[in-house]
């Protein structure tokens, strides 16, 4: 290796994180190089101090009966998943249905046949003066033609 | 596993019985306070029980562990303001001298890890005191390799400049390092 060693590869190399075979090619390169073989003992010497650093927990720290407290009081969240599959599937159903089945017509509604003059008395318009003309003038066939155009 | 996504008690139980320990302590590293610790402890297994029913057996437990961890240690850091280390006990007159520059030391280091920022001191965390490789961390984290890498120089940088500080103002040298670690 002529160039020298990245601090990254440093890092790795100290940590033992490299192949072997990149391990010793490294190793040959530190044997001349003086820059690379003082990064790595001050990586090596970080990480020594870092290492006497111990952690000891206090005695009194448990937090599994905390832990199950709370969970027995709080369950854990639903999958949505299999729920958002049911309403899909549910969804699609009642799709595939509405096409199959005709609507049923209300119980109410009745087909009945009845004749202009009579469905004018039925509501009411049988007494209201009208223009004929007035009439004439908007349902004569020349304008229905351009009102069917329109639309 | 298993049992702990059908909503076993027993298993919840079990999980932290094995585990608590090494997320507090990687919680306290963090954080620098017992008490945010076991906060923080208590909240890792909440979210492990809560979301057991998205853990796949592929990915290794301690991957998803520590995921979880990582989450709510930054998560927790978020929430809090300024951290603020636990108070040392005072050493009595009568310790030994090489006793009080291990208390020294130790604070030292506490206090160079507490100035880092959040994602560095986690991934260093990780490295150091886990002993995760970088693929581990990017895994863990979520983070890119690249990431992971610049995260963890930069930590170490920073280390090694605060400690060598530390120790030039405590008239120790690196050999007296290696003794009193040795």
């Amino acid at each position: 290796m002529s160039t020298c060693i990245d601090d990254a590869t440093i890092i790795r190399h100290a940590s033992g994180e490299l192949d072997p075979e990149v391990s010793s090619r490294l190793e040959s390169h530190l044997q001349s190089c003086e820059r690379c073989r003082l990064a790595l003992q001050a990586q090596r010497e970080t990480a020594a101090l870092l290492d006497a650093w111990k952690v000891t927990l206090p005695a009194d720290l448990d937090v599994r009966e905390a832990v199950l407290t709370v969970a027995k009081q709080v369950s854990p969240a639903p999958n949505w998943r299999p729920m958002a599959a049911a309403i899909l599937i549910a969804a699609g159903l009642g799709l595939a249905a509405g096409r199959l089945i005709p609507p049923r017509t209300s119980q109410h509604a009745t087909l009945v046949e009845v004749t202009p003059d009579e469905l004018m008395e039925r509501i009411g318009l049988d007494s209201l003066p009208v223009e004929s003309a007035a009439l004439d003038q908007v349902f004569d066939d020349e304008s229905l033609a351009e009102a069917g155009e329109q639309s | 596993m298993q049992q702990l996504a059908a909503g076993s008690m027993s298993a919840l139980g079990t999980l932290v019985e094995r585990h608590q320990a090494r997320v507090a302590a990687l919680a306290y590293r963090f954080s620098g306070r017992w008490d945010v610790s076991e906060d923080i402890t208590q909240e890792v297994f909440l979210r492990l029980h809560q979301t057991a029913r998205r853990y796949r057996a592929s990915a290794a437990l301690t991957t998803w562990l520590y995921r979880v961890v990582v989450n709510c240690c930054l998560d927790h850091a978020r929430r809090r303001k300024p951290r603020v280390l636990d108070e040392m006990t005072p050493s009595a007159k009568s310790e030994p001298t090489s006793v009080l520059i291990l208390d020294e030391r130790r604070r030292a280091i506490e206090e160079a890890i507490a100035e880092l920022p959040e994602r560095q001191r986690i991934a260093l965390l990780l490295h150091r005191f886990e002993n995760l490789s970088h693929e581990e961390i990017a895994r863990t984290t979520g983070w890119s390799a690249s990431a992971v890498e610049a995260l963890i120089v930069r930590a170490y940088a920073a280390l090694r400049v605060r400690l060598a500080e530390w120790a030039g103002s405590a008239g120790m040298t690196a050999a007296d390092n290696r003794r009193s670690t040795a």
